[in-house]
């Protein structure tokens, strides 16, 4: 009875490194915050979540002619997540998380068979961007297009490699 | 070259035929081409945009409220015997995700998943029926032809 859970958990072991410099030598408890808990706890969640739903947006309208053009065309941004280095305010990474699926109908036995992924894309930042520089950049309009801050690649770029 | 061609072609129907004849004669089609592409395919995209709008409305205070808070459905498909019309499944679904940052290191864990939800539906249940039930009122809630069970309540297991 009821629907039957064929794929759940379909855990896909992301722990993501989002950018190179990290160093797990020097760290220590406390020294990185998330983007939504910077400068204090939950002080940038109306910020945030706006900036997320931003590009969630423009990454829907580009979908179509682009990413949305390969094996999956339903590709959808979950997530948009960035650590923050607490004692200077730059940002030190940032992920899109995006997923996508096809479901295919066999002829001979009339099983759907899913095809289903999501995809951990790390943001192709610039060396020491300011949060507040990051923020701004991506909050404008085409801002997936736009070369990020102190970088020579765009989100776009980043997500072309990825998602291909 | 067109020989060559015409083997292939006639491989790859000898090869589907003897897949149809192993399944007892049953050959199943995707809902939207059933009974054709014309009439099939509008009919099926509708039921779904009214299961999604459907689902969307209810996940922020339903499913969305675990740990997952971001569920978005992906795709809504189902298989039709040709010769029958009956539906022989049909498959919904979802990806999420949640991520955290690692305070230690700044790394950004993302635990991210897909569900695939098999409808519970009753044997032998004619597509049109299906379709009549998912263009109702409330198609989430309301009972699939000959079960009690709905949409809704299977979701509750499979998320």
């Amino acid at each position: 009875m009821t629907l039957t859970r064929l794929m759940a958990r379909t855990l896909l072991p992301f722990s993501l490194v989002a950018s190179a410099g990290v160093q797990p030598a020097d760290a220590h408890p406390g020294r990185y915050v998330d983007l939504v808990d910077y400068p204090d706890k939950e002080a940038n969640w109306d910020r945030f979540y706006a900036l997320q739903d931003h590009l969630g947006a423009e990454f829907h309208d580009l979908c179509g002619d682009t990413y949305c053009e390969g094996a999956y065309s339903n590709h959808v941004l979950l997530q948009f997540r960035c650590s923050v280095w607490r004692a200077t305010g730059t940002v030190h990474a940032c992920a899109l998380v995006i997923g996508a699926g096809n479901l295919d109908v066999d002829t001979p036995t009339g099983r759907v068979l899913p095809d289903s992924r999501a995809w951990v894309c790390a943001a192709p930042l610039g060396a020491d961007t300011p949060v507040e520089m990051l923020q701004a950049a991506l909050e404008r309009r085409g801002a997936l297009l736009r070369p990020l801050p102190g970088s020579f690649f765009s989100l776009h770029d980043a997500l072309s490699d990825c998602l291909n | 070259m067109r020989t060559a061609i015409a083997g292939v072609v006639l491989l790859v129907t000898a090869w589907g035929a003897a897949a149809v004849e192993a399944n007892g004669g049953r050959a199943y089609v995707d809902a939207r081409l059933y009974p054709n592409q014309t009439a099939g395919w509008e009919r099926f995209r509708a039921a779904e945009a009214r299961l999604v709008r459907g689902f969307d409305q209810v996940c922020g205070d339903t499913f969305c409220e675990g740990e997952y808070h971001n569920l978005q459905a992906l795709r809504f498909r189902c298989s039709v015997d040709a010769a029958t019309g009956h539906v022989g499944e049909c498959l919904w679904t979802f990806t999420g995700s949640t991520a955290r940052v690692d305070m230690a290191s700044g790394r950004i864990q993302v635990d991210a998943q897909t569900w695939a939800c098999r409808l519970p539906l009753a044997g032998n249940t004619p597509l049109s029926d299906l379709l009549g039930t998912l263009e109702g009122e409330d198609p989430l809630h309301a009972p699939l032809p000959g079960t009690r069970d709905s949409i809704y309540e299977g979701l509750t297991v499979c998320l």
